[in-house]
Protein backbone atom coordinates (compact mmCIF):
# COMPACT_ATOMS: atom_id res chain seq x y z
CA UNK A 1 0.00 0.00 0.00
CA UNK A 2 2.76 2.35 1.46
CA UNK A 3 4.83 1.37 -2.07
CA UNK A 4 1.49 2.56 -3.96
CA UNK A 5 1.04 5.45 -2.50
CA UNK A 6 4.54 7.03 -3.21
CA UNK A 7 5.52 5.27 -6.52
CA UNK A 8 5.94 7.70 -9.83
CA UNK A 9 2.29 6.81 -11.06
CA UNK A 10 0.51 6.84 -8.10
CA UNK A 11 2.03 10.82 -7.27
CA UNK A 12 1.43 11.85 -11.46
CA UNK A 13 -1.76 10.72 -11.04
CA UNK A 14 -2.23 12.80 -7.19
CA UNK A 15 -1.11 15.83 -9.33
CA UNK A 16 -3.62 15.57 -11.81
CA UNK A 17 -6.53 14.76 -9.55
CA UNK A 18 -5.34 17.87 -7.76
CA UNK A 19 -4.82 20.31 -10.43
CA UNK A 20 -8.17 19.46 -12.20
CA UNK A 21 -9.42 19.96 -8.71
CA UNK A 22 -8.24 23.33 -8.01
CA UNK A 23 -8.75 24.62 -11.87
CA UNK A 24 -12.81 23.84 -11.41
CA UNK A 25 -12.76 24.99 -8.49
CA UNK A 26 -10.96 28.44 -8.93
CA UNK A 27 -13.87 28.42 -11.89
CA UNK A 28 -16.90 27.75 -9.47
CA UNK A 29 -15.57 30.00 -6.43
CA UNK A 30 -15.29 33.14 -9.39
CA UNK A 31 -18.35 31.82 -11.08
CA UNK A 32 -21.82 33.63 -10.49
CA UNK A 33 -23.62 30.91 -10.22
CA UNK A 34 -22.81 29.99 -6.90
CA UNK A 35 -23.66 32.93 -5.34
CA UNK A 36 -27.22 33.31 -6.45
CA UNK A 37 -27.76 29.84 -5.13
CA UNK A 38 -26.51 30.53 -1.95
CA UNK A 39 -28.63 33.83 -1.95
CA UNK A 40 -31.47 32.40 -2.77
CA UNK A 41 -31.17 29.41 -0.25
CA UNK A 42 -30.50 32.20 2.57
CA UNK A 43 -33.51 34.18 0.96
CA UNK A 44 -35.57 30.59 1.62
CA UNK A 45 -34.32 30.00 5.14
CA UNK A 46 -34.57 33.56 6.42
CA UNK A 47 -38.26 33.33 4.82
CA UNK A 48 -39.13 29.92 6.55
CA UNK A 49 -37.46 31.40 9.47
CA UNK A 50 -39.93 34.31 9.58
CA UNK A 51 -43.10 32.08 9.24
CA UNK A 52 -41.59 30.24 12.48
CA UNK A 53 -41.17 33.81 14.18
CA UNK A 54 -44.54 34.78 13.15
CA UNK A 55 -46.20 31.31 14.40
CA UNK A 56 -44.16 31.65 17.41
CA UNK A 57 -45.63 35.21 18.27
CA UNK A 58 -49.17 34.12 17.43
CA UNK A 59 -49.57 30.92 19.44
CA UNK A 60 -47.65 32.54 22.23
CA UNK A 61 -45.27 29.17 22.37
CA UNK A 62 -42.22 29.75 24.48
CA UNK A 63 -40.36 26.58 23.26
CA UNK A 64 -39.86 25.48 19.48
CA UNK A 65 -37.79 22.86 18.77
CA UNK A 66 -36.27 21.72 15.46
CA UNK A 67 -37.11 25.23 13.88
CA UNK A 68 -34.02 25.29 11.70
CA UNK A 69 -34.99 21.43 10.14
CA UNK A 70 -36.90 22.39 7.40
CA UNK A 71 -34.96 25.88 6.59
CA UNK A 72 -31.73 23.35 6.47
CA UNK A 73 -33.68 20.52 4.13
CA UNK A 74 -34.26 23.36 1.96
CA UNK A 75 -30.83 25.15 1.62
CA UNK A 76 -28.98 21.69 1.29
CA UNK A 77 -31.75 20.89 -1.24
CA UNK A 78 -30.89 23.74 -2.77
CA UNK A 79 -27.23 23.20 -2.92
CA UNK A 80 -27.40 19.89 -4.49
CA UNK A 81 -29.87 20.82 -7.27
CA UNK A 82 -27.08 23.63 -8.37
CA UNK A 83 -24.19 20.82 -8.10
CA UNK A 84 -25.98 18.36 -9.82
CA UNK A 85 -26.39 20.76 -12.88
CA UNK A 86 -22.70 22.05 -12.34
CA UNK A 87 -21.83 18.31 -12.30
CA UNK A 88 -23.36 17.29 -15.32
CA UNK A 89 -22.56 19.52 -17.53
CA UNK A 90 -18.80 19.37 -16.24
CA UNK A 91 -17.16 16.61 -18.71
CA UNK A 92 -20.04 17.04 -21.00
CA UNK A 93 -19.19 20.87 -21.54
CA UNK A 94 -14.89 19.57 -21.59
CA UNK A 95 -15.31 17.22 -24.20
CA UNK A 96 -17.31 19.94 -26.34
CA UNK A 97 -14.92 22.63 -25.77
CA UNK A 98 -11.87 19.43 -26.83
CA UNK A 99 -10.24 20.93 -23.45
CA UNK A 100 -10.38 17.11 -22.43
CA UNK A 101 -8.71 15.55 -25.18
CA UNK A 102 -5.74 18.13 -24.75
CA UNK A 103 -5.40 17.22 -20.97
CA UNK A 104 -4.97 13.47 -22.34
CA UNK A 105 -2.00 14.24 -24.71
CA UNK A 106 -0.35 14.36 -20.90
CA UNK A 107 -0.52 12.35 -18.22
CA UNK A 108 -4.18 12.50 -16.92
CA UNK A 109 -5.93 9.47 -17.21
CA UNK A 110 -9.77 8.82 -16.42
CA UNK A 111 -9.47 7.76 -12.88
CA UNK A 112 -7.48 11.53 -12.18
CA UNK A 113 -9.96 13.07 -14.44
CA UNK A 114 -13.27 11.88 -12.52
CA UNK A 115 -11.58 12.08 -9.08
CA UNK A 116 -10.43 15.58 -9.98
CA UNK A 117 -14.00 16.27 -10.74
CA UNK A 118 -15.72 15.16 -8.28
CA UNK A 119 -13.44 16.73 -5.47
CA UNK A 120 -13.72 19.88 -6.87
CA UNK A 121 -17.66 19.86 -6.75
CA UNK A 122 -17.72 18.47 -3.02
CA UNK A 123 -15.22 21.48 -2.07
CA UNK A 124 -17.14 23.83 -2.98
CA UNK A 125 -20.43 21.71 -1.51
CA UNK A 126 -18.02 22.31 1.53
CA UNK A 127 -17.48 25.76 0.92
CA UNK A 128 -21.89 26.27 0.69
CA UNK A 129 -21.59 24.73 4.25
CA UNK A 130 -19.63 26.70 5.61
CA UNK A 131 -21.77 30.07 4.78
CA UNK A 132 -24.64 28.49 5.17
CA UNK A 133 -23.79 27.73 8.77
CA UNK A 134 -22.56 30.80 9.46
CA UNK A 135 -25.80 32.35 8.65
CA UNK A 136 -27.84 30.14 10.46
CA UNK A 137 -25.14 30.95 13.74
CA UNK A 138 -26.57 34.46 13.16
CA UNK A 139 -30.23 33.59 12.41
CA UNK A 140 -30.30 31.87 15.51
CA UNK A 141 -28.32 34.54 17.59
CA UNK A 142 -30.90 36.97 15.94
CA UNK A 143 -33.72 34.60 16.96
CA UNK A 144 -32.83 32.58 19.50
CA UNK A 145 -33.77 29.89 18.14
CA UNK A 146 -31.70 26.83 18.95
CA UNK A 147 -30.30 24.64 16.78
CA UNK A 148 -31.29 20.87 17.56
CA UNK A 149 -28.12 18.52 19.05
CA UNK A 150 -28.22 16.18 16.64
CA UNK A 151 -27.47 19.02 13.69
CA UNK A 152 -23.82 17.55 12.95
CA UNK A 153 -25.08 14.51 11.86
CA UNK A 154 -28.02 15.49 9.49
CA UNK A 155 -25.01 17.82 8.04
CA UNK A 156 -22.41 14.84 8.15
CA UNK A 157 -25.19 13.02 6.29
CA UNK A 158 -25.74 15.97 4.01
CA UNK A 159 -22.35 15.31 2.55
CA UNK A 160 -22.36 11.74 1.87
CA UNK A 161 -25.89 12.87 -0.01
CA UNK A 162 -24.71 15.26 -2.34
CA UNK A 163 -21.51 13.00 -2.88
CA UNK A 164 -24.29 10.55 -4.56
CA UNK A 165 -25.79 13.68 -5.93
CA UNK A 166 -22.51 14.71 -7.32
CA UNK A 167 -21.21 11.25 -8.47
CA UNK A 168 -24.77 10.21 -10.15
CA UNK A 169 -24.21 13.74 -12.60
CA UNK A 170 -20.60 12.77 -13.12
CA UNK A 171 -21.79 8.90 -14.69
CA UNK A 172 -24.47 11.26 -16.75
CA UNK A 173 -22.07 13.74 -17.97
CA UNK A 174 -19.53 11.13 -18.62
CA UNK A 175 -22.24 9.83 -21.29
CA UNK A 176 -22.59 12.73 -23.34
CA UNK A 177 -21.18 14.94 -25.67
CA UNK A 178 -22.54 17.93 -25.28
CA UNK A 179 -23.95 20.21 -22.58
CA UNK A 180 -27.63 19.97 -23.70
CA UNK A 181 -27.76 16.32 -24.29
CA UNK A 182 -26.40 16.34 -20.51
CA UNK A 183 -28.82 18.10 -19.68
CA UNK A 184 -31.69 16.82 -21.17
CA UNK A 185 -30.94 13.39 -19.77
CA UNK A 186 -30.59 15.01 -16.30
CA UNK A 187 -34.03 16.65 -16.52
CA UNK A 188 -35.58 13.76 -18.05
CA UNK A 189 -34.37 11.39 -15.02
CA UNK A 190 -35.62 14.25 -12.65
CA UNK A 191 -39.14 14.00 -14.19
CA UNK A 192 -39.47 10.34 -14.49
CA UNK A 193 -38.43 10.44 -10.34
CA UNK A 194 -40.94 13.44 -9.80
CA UNK A 195 -43.91 11.32 -12.36
CA UNK A 196 -43.21 8.19 -10.14
CA UNK A 197 -43.75 10.23 -7.17
CA UNK A 198 -46.50 12.36 -8.25
CA UNK A 199 -48.19 9.56 -10.05
CA UNK A 200 -48.71 7.65 -7.31
CA UNK A 201 -50.32 9.82 -5.19
CA UNK A 202 -52.42 11.04 -7.56
CA UNK A 203 -53.42 7.29 -8.69
CA UNK A 204 -53.77 6.50 -4.83
CA UNK A 205 -56.38 8.52 -4.57
CA UNK A 206 -58.47 7.37 -7.46
CA UNK A 207 -60.88 4.27 -5.74
CA UNK A 208 -60.90 1.19 -7.35
CA UNK A 209 -64.44 -0.63 -7.48
CA UNK A 210 -64.95 -3.76 -10.08
CA UNK A 211 -64.98 -7.62 -8.62
CA UNK A 212 -62.20 -8.43 -11.63
CA UNK A 213 -59.32 -7.36 -12.06
CA UNK A 214 -58.69 -3.69 -12.65
CA UNK A 215 -56.03 -2.17 -14.85
CA UNK A 216 -56.15 0.98 -12.47
CA UNK A 217 -55.37 -1.67 -9.44
CA UNK A 218 -52.31 -2.93 -12.16
CA UNK A 219 -50.56 0.95 -12.31
CA UNK A 220 -51.06 1.65 -8.69
CA UNK A 221 -49.56 -1.43 -8.09
CA UNK A 222 -46.76 -0.34 -10.51
CA UNK A 223 -45.80 3.02 -9.30
CA UNK A 224 -45.74 1.35 -5.81
CA UNK A 225 -43.17 -0.46 -6.51
CA UNK A 226 -41.56 1.87 -8.80
CA UNK A 227 -41.74 4.40 -6.11
CA UNK A 228 -40.01 2.16 -3.25
CA UNK A 229 -36.98 1.51 -6.13
CA UNK A 230 -36.46 5.02 -6.69
CA UNK A 231 -36.22 5.44 -2.46
CA UNK A 232 -33.26 4.01 -2.73
CA UNK A 233 -32.26 5.17 -5.91
CA UNK A 234 -33.12 8.89 -5.02
CA UNK A 235 -30.40 10.56 -3.34
CA UNK A 236 -32.72 13.53 -1.95
CA UNK A 237 -35.18 10.10 -0.08
CA UNK A 238 -31.74 9.16 1.69
CA UNK A 239 -31.64 12.87 3.00
CA UNK A 240 -35.24 12.42 4.26
CA UNK A 241 -35.28 9.19 5.33
CA UNK A 242 -31.64 10.37 7.45
CA UNK A 243 -33.17 13.35 9.10
CA UNK A 244 -36.16 11.16 10.34
CA UNK A 245 -33.86 9.11 11.61
CA UNK A 246 -31.96 11.64 13.48
CA UNK A 247 -35.35 12.93 14.92
CA UNK A 248 -36.17 9.70 16.60
CA UNK A 249 -32.60 8.65 17.49
CA UNK A 250 -32.28 6.01 15.40
CA UNK A 251 -28.24 5.49 14.11
CA UNK A 252 -28.82 2.04 13.25
CA UNK A 253 -31.18 3.40 10.37
CA UNK A 254 -28.50 6.40 10.25
CA UNK A 255 -25.65 4.04 9.69
CA UNK A 256 -27.75 1.43 7.05
CA UNK A 257 -28.06 5.26 5.11
CA UNK A 258 -24.89 6.27 5.24
CA UNK A 259 -23.19 3.43 4.25
CA UNK A 260 -25.26 2.43 1.43
CA UNK A 261 -24.63 6.32 0.30
CA UNK A 262 -21.02 5.68 0.53
CA UNK A 263 -21.02 2.73 -1.61
CA UNK A 264 -24.08 4.42 -4.19
CA UNK A 265 -20.95 7.46 -4.49
CA UNK A 266 -18.09 4.89 -5.22
CA UNK A 267 -20.56 2.62 -7.50
CA UNK A 268 -21.19 5.62 -9.10
CA UNK A 269 -17.85 6.92 -9.67
CA UNK A 270 -16.40 3.33 -10.79
CA UNK A 271 -19.04 3.49 -13.29
CA UNK A 272 -17.89 6.78 -14.86
CA UNK A 273 -14.79 6.10 -15.19
CA UNK A 274 -15.54 3.06 -17.08
CA UNK A 275 -18.10 4.53 -19.22
CA UNK A 276 -15.35 7.67 -19.41
CA UNK A 277 -12.73 5.03 -20.83
CA UNK A 278 -15.64 3.27 -23.37
CA UNK A 279 -17.04 6.42 -24.62
CA UNK A 280 -13.66 8.13 -25.01
CA UNK A 281 -12.16 12.21 -24.60
CA UNK A 282 -13.09 13.17 -27.81
CA UNK A 283 -16.26 15.19 -29.23
CA UNK B 1 10.77 5.23 -29.99
CA UNK B 2 7.13 4.64 -31.80
CA UNK B 3 6.04 0.95 -33.00
CA UNK B 4 2.93 -0.24 -33.75
CA UNK B 5 2.24 -4.11 -35.02
CA UNK B 6 -0.82 -4.07 -37.27
CA UNK B 7 -2.70 -1.42 -36.08
CA UNK B 8 -6.67 -1.61 -37.04
CA UNK B 9 -9.84 0.86 -35.56
CA UNK B 10 -12.79 0.04 -37.10
CA UNK B 11 -15.96 2.50 -36.75
CA UNK B 12 -19.22 0.33 -37.01
CA UNK B 13 -17.85 -1.73 -39.18
CA UNK B 14 -15.66 0.63 -41.18
CA UNK B 15 -12.29 0.26 -41.14
CA UNK B 16 -10.70 4.00 -40.53
CA UNK B 17 -6.86 1.81 -39.90
CA UNK B 18 -5.94 -1.47 -41.20
CA UNK B 19 -2.65 -3.38 -40.16
CA UNK B 20 -0.46 -0.45 -39.61
CA UNK B 21 2.92 -1.70 -38.77
CA UNK B 22 5.16 1.32 -38.59
CA UNK B 23 8.46 2.21 -36.89
CA UNK B 24 9.92 5.96 -36.02
CA UNK B 25 13.81 5.22 -34.81
CA UNK B 26 15.14 6.92 -32.11
CA UNK B 27 16.35 10.83 -33.32
CA UNK B 28 14.68 11.18 -36.21
CA UNK B 29 11.95 12.82 -37.78
CA UNK B 30 9.31 10.91 -39.17
CA UNK B 31 6.63 12.36 -41.41
CA UNK B 32 3.58 10.67 -41.79
CA UNK B 33 1.94 11.63 -44.97
CA UNK B 34 -1.90 10.77 -46.47
CA UNK B 35 -4.25 12.48 -47.81
CA UNK B 36 -7.52 13.57 -45.54
CA UNK B 37 -9.26 10.45 -44.53
CA UNK B 38 -6.40 7.95 -44.91
CA UNK B 39 -6.59 7.69 -41.08
CA UNK B 40 -3.66 9.98 -39.49
CA UNK B 41 -5.08 11.14 -37.03
CA UNK B 42 -6.95 8.26 -35.93
CA UNK B 43 -3.25 6.11 -35.74
CA UNK B 44 -1.89 9.42 -33.90
CA UNK B 45 -4.69 8.96 -31.25
CA UNK B 46 -4.14 5.38 -31.29
CA UNK B 47 -0.60 6.32 -30.60
CA UNK B 48 -1.30 8.22 -27.57
CA UNK B 49 -3.85 5.84 -26.11
CA UNK B 50 -6.82 8.20 -26.56
CA UNK B 51 -8.45 5.83 -29.40
CA UNK B 52 -8.52 2.23 -28.06
CA UNK B 53 -7.52 0.11 -31.18
CA UNK B 54 -9.83 -2.54 -32.33
CA UNK B 55 -6.54 -5.25 -33.08
CA UNK B 56 -2.56 -4.51 -33.10
CA UNK B 57 -0.61 -2.86 -30.17
CA UNK B 58 1.35 0.24 -30.05
CA UNK B 59 4.65 0.30 -28.25
CA UNK B 60 6.15 3.62 -27.02
CA UNK B 61 9.75 3.55 -26.00
CA UNK B 62 9.67 -0.45 -26.12
CA UNK B 63 6.43 -0.41 -23.97
CA UNK B 64 2.87 -0.49 -24.13
CA UNK B 65 1.71 2.59 -22.72
CA UNK B 66 -0.66 0.47 -20.26
CA UNK B 67 2.70 -0.49 -18.59
CA UNK B 68 4.24 2.99 -17.45
CA UNK B 69 0.85 5.48 -18.44
CA UNK B 70 1.98 8.49 -16.16
CA UNK B 71 6.06 7.64 -17.29
CA UNK B 72 5.02 7.52 -20.71
CA UNK B 73 3.10 10.47 -21.63
CA UNK B 74 5.72 12.71 -19.59
CA UNK B 75 8.30 11.86 -22.28
CA UNK B 76 6.02 12.94 -25.02
CA UNK B 77 4.79 16.40 -26.32
CA UNK B 78 1.78 16.51 -28.82
CA UNK B 79 0.50 19.65 -30.62
CA UNK B 80 -3.09 18.26 -32.12
CA UNK B 81 -4.35 20.34 -35.51
CA UNK B 82 -6.42 22.25 -33.18
CA UNK B 83 -6.39 23.71 -30.44
CA UNK B 84 -8.22 24.07 -27.23
CA UNK B 85 -8.03 26.45 -24.18
CA UNK B 86 -10.43 26.52 -21.16
CA UNK B 87 -11.98 30.45 -21.21
CA UNK B 88 -10.56 32.17 -18.13
CA UNK B 89 -6.90 31.61 -19.11
CA UNK B 90 -4.29 33.67 -20.33
CA UNK B 91 -1.04 32.06 -22.40
CA UNK B 92 1.35 32.34 -19.37
CA UNK B 93 -2.06 30.64 -16.92
CA UNK B 94 -1.91 27.71 -19.74
CA UNK B 95 1.55 26.94 -20.03
CA UNK B 96 1.73 27.59 -15.92
CA UNK B 97 -1.41 24.95 -15.68
CA UNK B 98 0.65 22.48 -17.70
CA UNK B 99 4.01 23.16 -16.38
CA UNK B 100 2.45 22.13 -13.26
CA UNK B 101 1.08 18.74 -14.40
CA UNK B 102 3.90 17.77 -15.86
CA UNK B 103 5.92 18.77 -12.75
CA UNK B 104 8.48 20.89 -15.23
CA UNK B 105 11.09 21.99 -13.03
CA UNK B 106 12.08 26.01 -12.64
CA UNK B 107 8.89 26.63 -14.69
CA UNK B 108 8.42 30.39 -14.50
CA UNK B 109 11.47 30.74 -16.42
CA UNK B 110 11.23 28.07 -19.06
CA UNK B 111 7.50 29.28 -19.51
CA UNK B 112 8.85 32.77 -20.29
CA UNK B 113 11.72 30.91 -22.80
CA UNK B 114 9.28 29.17 -24.07
CA UNK B 115 6.94 32.26 -25.06
CA UNK B 116 10.22 33.74 -26.45
CA UNK B 117 10.79 31.26 -28.74
CA UNK B 118 7.73 30.95 -30.07
CA UNK B 119 7.06 34.78 -30.36
CA UNK B 120 3.99 35.22 -28.28
CA UNK B 121 5.87 36.68 -25.20
CA UNK B 122 4.34 40.13 -25.79
CA UNK B 123 0.96 38.27 -25.60
CA UNK B 124 1.56 36.35 -22.48
CA UNK B 125 -1.32 38.20 -20.37
CA UNK B 126 -3.53 37.88 -23.32
CA UNK B 127 -6.34 34.95 -23.13
CA UNK B 128 -5.42 32.37 -25.18
CA UNK B 129 -8.40 31.74 -26.54
CA UNK B 130 -9.54 35.11 -28.24
CA UNK B 131 -5.40 34.48 -30.57
CA UNK B 132 -5.51 33.87 -33.99
CA UNK B 133 -5.55 30.03 -35.20
CA UNK B 134 -1.16 30.76 -35.82
CA UNK B 135 -0.88 32.23 -32.35
CA UNK B 136 -2.99 29.15 -30.54
CA UNK B 137 -0.64 27.03 -32.61
CA UNK B 138 2.17 28.39 -31.72
CA UNK B 139 1.03 28.21 -27.90
CA UNK B 140 0.23 24.86 -28.44
CA UNK B 141 4.16 23.70 -29.49
CA UNK B 142 5.27 25.69 -26.41
CA UNK B 143 2.66 23.93 -24.38
CA UNK B 144 4.17 20.10 -25.93
CA UNK B 145 8.14 21.72 -25.20
CA UNK B 146 6.88 22.81 -21.43
CA UNK B 147 8.65 19.77 -20.44
CA UNK B 148 11.38 18.88 -22.45
CA UNK B 149 9.85 15.89 -23.80
CA UNK B 150 12.12 12.66 -25.82
CA UNK B 151 9.41 12.19 -28.55
CA UNK B 152 7.09 15.05 -30.23
CA UNK B 153 4.12 13.94 -31.49
CA UNK B 154 2.94 16.63 -34.00
CA UNK B 155 -0.13 16.43 -36.30
CA UNK B 156 -0.57 19.27 -38.83
CA UNK B 157 1.62 21.67 -36.70
CA UNK B 158 2.11 24.51 -39.43
CA UNK B 159 -1.38 24.47 -40.89
CA UNK B 160 -2.18 27.94 -39.61
CA UNK B 161 0.92 29.49 -39.93
CA UNK B 162 1.99 32.30 -42.54
CA UNK B 163 5.15 32.17 -44.03
CA UNK B 164 7.44 33.45 -41.36
CA UNK B 165 5.57 31.13 -38.54
CA UNK B 166 6.15 27.74 -40.83
CA UNK B 167 10.48 29.04 -40.99
CA UNK B 168 10.11 29.99 -37.23
CA UNK B 169 8.82 26.22 -36.80
CA UNK B 170 10.80 24.53 -38.94
CA UNK B 171 13.82 25.99 -37.07
CA UNK B 172 12.09 25.19 -33.90
CA UNK B 173 11.83 21.56 -35.05
CA UNK B 174 15.41 21.33 -36.86
CA UNK B 175 16.81 22.20 -33.23
CA UNK B 176 14.76 19.37 -31.17
CA UNK B 177 15.96 17.05 -33.71
CA UNK B 178 19.78 18.21 -33.51
CA UNK B 179 18.87 17.95 -29.72
CA UNK B 180 18.42 14.53 -29.90
CA UNK B 181 14.34 14.67 -29.72
CA UNK B 182 12.64 12.14 -31.62
CA UNK B 183 9.50 13.84 -34.05
CA UNK B 184 6.74 12.33 -35.23
CA UNK B 185 4.94 15.32 -37.77
CA UNK B 186 1.64 14.15 -39.75
CA UNK B 187 1.15 17.20 -42.05
CA UNK B 188 -0.38 17.51 -45.42
CA UNK B 189 2.23 20.17 -46.04
CA UNK B 190 4.21 18.01 -48.36
CA UNK B 191 7.21 20.78 -49.01
CA UNK B 192 7.52 21.29 -44.89
CA UNK B 193 8.20 17.40 -44.98
CA UNK B 194 10.17 17.05 -47.51
CA UNK B 195 12.73 19.96 -45.89
CA UNK B 196 12.87 18.32 -42.02
CA UNK B 197 11.96 14.14 -42.52
CA UNK B 198 14.48 11.75 -42.49
CA UNK B 199 11.41 9.53 -43.40
CA UNK B 200 8.35 9.43 -44.44
CA UNK B 201 5.26 7.10 -44.09
CA UNK B 202 2.70 7.34 -46.02
CA UNK B 203 -1.12 6.59 -45.57
CA UNK B 204 -3.44 5.65 -48.20
CA UNK B 205 -7.30 4.70 -47.32
CA UNK B 206 -6.76 3.49 -43.73
CA UNK B 207 -2.95 1.46 -44.81
CA UNK B 208 0.81 2.40 -44.51
CA UNK B 209 1.63 1.79 -48.08
CA UNK B 210 4.89 3.77 -48.19
CA UNK B 211 7.66 3.92 -45.47
CA UNK B 212 11.03 4.65 -46.09
CA UNK B 213 13.80 7.74 -46.76
CA UNK B 214 12.37 10.57 -49.08
CA UNK B 215 15.52 8.89 -51.69
CA UNK B 216 15.41 5.52 -51.23
CA UNK B 217 11.16 6.18 -52.14
CA UNK B 218 12.17 8.22 -55.05
CA UNK B 219 14.92 5.56 -56.27
CA UNK B 220 11.82 2.67 -56.07
CA UNK B 221 9.10 5.05 -57.78
CA UNK B 222 11.54 6.19 -60.36
CA UNK B 223 14.13 4.38 -61.40
CA UNK B 224 15.36 6.48 -64.13
CA UNK B 225 17.30 10.10 -63.37
CA UNK B 226 16.39 12.58 -65.52
CA UNK B 227 19.65 14.94 -66.63
CA UNK B 228 19.52 17.89 -68.31
CA UNK B 229 23.34 19.19 -69.88
CA UNK B 230 23.69 22.60 -71.57
CA UNK B 231 25.82 23.10 -73.94
CA UNK B 232 27.92 26.31 -75.63
CA UNK B 233 26.30 25.12 -78.46
CA UNK B 234 23.98 22.82 -80.51
CA UNK B 235 25.73 18.99 -80.77
CA UNK B 236 22.65 17.53 -83.03
CA UNK B 237 24.28 14.02 -82.98
CA UNK B 238 25.32 13.95 -79.85
CA UNK B 239 21.98 12.54 -78.55
CA UNK B 240 22.21 9.65 -80.60
CA UNK B 241 26.11 9.01 -79.52
CA UNK B 242 24.76 8.95 -76.15
CA UNK B 243 21.96 6.68 -76.37
CA UNK B 244 24.27 4.12 -77.68
CA UNK B 245 25.68 4.54 -73.89
CA UNK B 246 24.23 1.24 -71.63
CA UNK B 247 22.73 3.21 -68.56
CA UNK B 248 21.44 5.68 -70.89
CA UNK B 249 18.11 5.16 -71.93
CA UNK B 250 16.80 7.77 -73.82
CA UNK B 251 18.67 10.83 -74.81
CA UNK B 252 16.76 13.91 -76.76
CA UNK B 253 18.75 17.40 -78.26
CA UNK B 254 16.93 20.37 -77.71
CA UNK B 255 18.87 23.29 -79.37
CA UNK B 256 21.84 24.14 -77.27
CA UNK B 257 20.26 21.06 -74.47
CA UNK B 258 20.23 17.43 -73.94
CA UNK B 259 17.73 15.96 -72.22
CA UNK B 260 19.01 12.52 -71.25
CA UNK B 261 17.04 9.51 -68.64
CA UNK B 262 19.84 7.47 -66.96
CA UNK B 263 19.85 4.52 -65.09
CA UNK B 264 19.26 6.09 -61.23
CA UNK B 265 20.58 3.34 -59.53
CA UNK B 266 24.30 4.77 -59.57
CA UNK B 267 26.01 8.01 -60.47
CA UNK B 268 26.79 8.06 -63.82
CA UNK B 269 27.77 11.82 -64.01
CA UNK B 270 31.27 11.33 -64.69
CA UNK B 271 31.14 8.93 -67.69
CA UNK B 272 28.41 11.16 -69.07
CA UNK B 273 30.60 13.88 -68.83
CA UNK B 274 33.70 12.38 -70.42
CA UNK B 275 31.33 10.92 -73.20
CA UNK B 276 30.38 14.79 -73.90
CA UNK B 277 33.91 16.06 -73.81
CA UNK B 278 35.80 13.39 -76.18
CA UNK B 279 32.97 14.15 -78.69
CA UNK B 280 34.42 17.92 -78.76
CA UNK B 281 31.14 19.99 -77.09
CA UNK B 282 31.86 22.29 -73.68
CA UNK B 283 29.24 21.52 -70.60
CA UNK B 284 28.03 24.78 -69.53
CA UNK B 285 25.31 23.38 -66.39
CA UNK B 286 24.27 19.95 -65.82
CA UNK B 287 21.32 19.49 -63.36
CA UNK B 288 19.52 16.32 -62.58
CA UNK B 289 15.50 16.63 -61.74
CA UNK B 290 14.55 14.41 -58.67
CA UNK B 291 11.31 13.27 -57.95
CA UNK B 292 9.70 15.75 -55.81
CA UNK B 293 7.64 14.18 -52.58
CA UNK B 294 4.35 15.77 -53.86
CA UNK B 295 5.35 13.56 -57.56
CA UNK B 296 5.73 10.39 -55.06
CA UNK B 297 3.24 10.89 -52.33
CA UNK B 298 0.82 11.42 -55.73
CA UNK B 299 1.72 8.35 -57.63
CA UNK B 300 1.62 6.34 -54.57
CA UNK B 301 -1.87 7.44 -53.36
CA UNK B 302 -3.70 7.69 -57.31
CA UNK B 303 -2.03 4.96 -58.15
CA UNK B 304 -2.38 2.62 -55.51
CA UNK B 305 1.28 1.77 -55.49
CA UNK B 306 2.40 -0.15 -52.57
CA UNK B 307 6.07 0.25 -50.90
CA UNK B 308 6.15 -2.13 -47.77
CA UNK B 309 7.87 -5.36 -49.37
CA UNK B 310 11.51 -4.27 -49.09
CA UNK B 311 12.72 -3.30 -52.58
CA UNK B 312 9.56 -4.52 -54.24
CA UNK B 313 7.52 -1.88 -55.72
CA UNK B 314 3.82 -3.24 -56.82
CA UNK B 315 0.83 -2.53 -57.31
CA UNK B 316 -2.34 -3.54 -55.46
Amino acid sequence: MTEMLLNGNSRARWRAVRLIQQRELRTMLFGFGLYVVIALGLMAAILLLRNYLNFVQESGLLVMSGAFNFPLFAVIFLAAIYLAVSSVTTIARERDQGTMEVLFYGPVDSISYVLGKYLAQMATYLFMLLVFALCFGLFAGLTNFSFPGNVGWVVLLSILVVSDVVAFSIFLSAQSSSVRTALLLFLSILLGLMLIQFGREILSAIPVTGRYYNPMLFMQNVLVNLNSVARWVSPFSYLMQGMEAVRRGSMDVYALLAATSVLFSLLFLGLSVVLLERKGVRR
Amino acid sequence: MIRTEKLSKEYNGFAAVQDVSLQVRPNEIYGFLGPNGAGKTTTILMLLGIVKPTHGRVLLFDQPLAEDYFGIKRRIGVVAEHQFFYDEMTARDYLRFFAELYDVANAANRIETLLETVDLRAFGNARARDFSRGMQQKLGLARALLHDPELLILDEPVSALDPHGVLDIRHLLLEQARAGKTIFISSHILSEVEQTADRVGIMHRGRLVAEDSLANLRRRLHPQLDLEVELDHAHPQLAEQLAQLPFVDEALSQGHKLLLKVDGHSDHRRAISQAITSAGALILEMRSKEMSLEEAFVTITEQNVSLLTDGATGEE
